[in-house]
């Protein structure tokens, strides 16, 4: 009887681990793609916003090398960012996965 | 027959018992795992978005010799620093804090590069303040959205 009880709670806490999961990875996924998009398609706009601006006087050579560097540190910034917007991730997972599983618990209890 | 029947109970009992248990432990120990990152900061949020705004407002006035503000961006650079040791102390606070140390290295090229630039120029140019303001700004941004992502726990307020 117990072994029953224990077999279908244990299904029914891996069934919502996995749908949490098929949730959540994907979104992570998209959004480090995202980024490195993003910051790829930026990196090449700026450089030729700043060479133009060179070219018209506006900006010196050595502003341009400056302004290239600072957008890379800013990618830094960004890489930074998604790393730890991936760990909160991870971490709402875990909190969503012990949810079910003191749900899981509670019904198996009350039944 | 009937101390068979006696038996067969106490073990129904003892097992449901062992069942709970079992269970009971295994969700002690996922709610005692430790977070991968630190929890969002209320403070952090705070002291972040309103050293935005003040380090903007500080470098527009690049135009002007570094001496004239000197006093302003020794206040500005003393926040700068009670915001990094804030982050650092923070547990499981590793990534925020190494976006701080990007932010401000003096031999970078973001928030601390530009105040290290003024200072040995004296003056920079109106675009290219512009520019580097910009850069500047998706750099707070970037930490901002870092700590509004964490997770919202109990402890956010206190913190």
């Amino acid at each position: 009887m117990s072994n029953q009880i224990a077999n279908s709670l244990l299904e029914d806490i891996l069934n919502q681990v996995a749908q949490e999961l098929n949730d959540t990875l994907p979104s992570i996924r998209t959004r480090l793609l995202d980024a490195g998009r993003e910051t790829l398609s930026d990196q090449s706009h700026l450089l030729a916003h700043w060479m133009s601006l060179a070219s018209a006087g506006s900006l010196s050579r050595e502003d341009v090398g400056w302004l290239a560097k600072g957008n890379m540190d800013l990618g830094r910034l960004t890489a930074l960012e998604q790393s730890g917007l991936a760990l909160a991730d991870v971490d709402r997972l875990r909190q969503a996965i012990t949810s079910s599983v003191i749900s899981s618990i509670g019904k198996a209890i009350l039944s | 027959m009937m101390l068979v029947r006696i038996k067969s109970l106490k073990m129904q009992r003892f097992e449901s018992i062992a069942f709970r248990v079992i269970f009971v432990s295994l969700l002690c120990w996922f709610s005692a795992c430790a977070p991968s990152i630190a929890p969002f900061s209320a403070r952090a949020y705070e002291m972040t978005v309103d050293l935005k705004v003040d380090a903007l407002k500080t470098i527009k006035r690049a135009e002007d010799p570094w001496e004239e503000h000197a006093d302003r961006i020794e206040a500005l650079q003393t926040r700068l620093s009670k915001a990094y040791e804030f982050s650092a102390g923070r547990p499981r606070n590793e990534l925020s804090t190494e976006q701080w140390l990007v932010m401000l290295d003096p031999e970078g090229y973001l928030l601390g590069g530009m105040l290290a630039r003024w200072r040995k120029d004296s003056t920079l140019s109106p675009v290219f303040i512009h520019e580097a303001s910009l850069l500047v700004e998706a750099g707070f941004d970037s930490i901002i959205r870092l700590e509004s992502g964490k997770v919202k726990g109990r402890e956010s307020n206190a913190n």
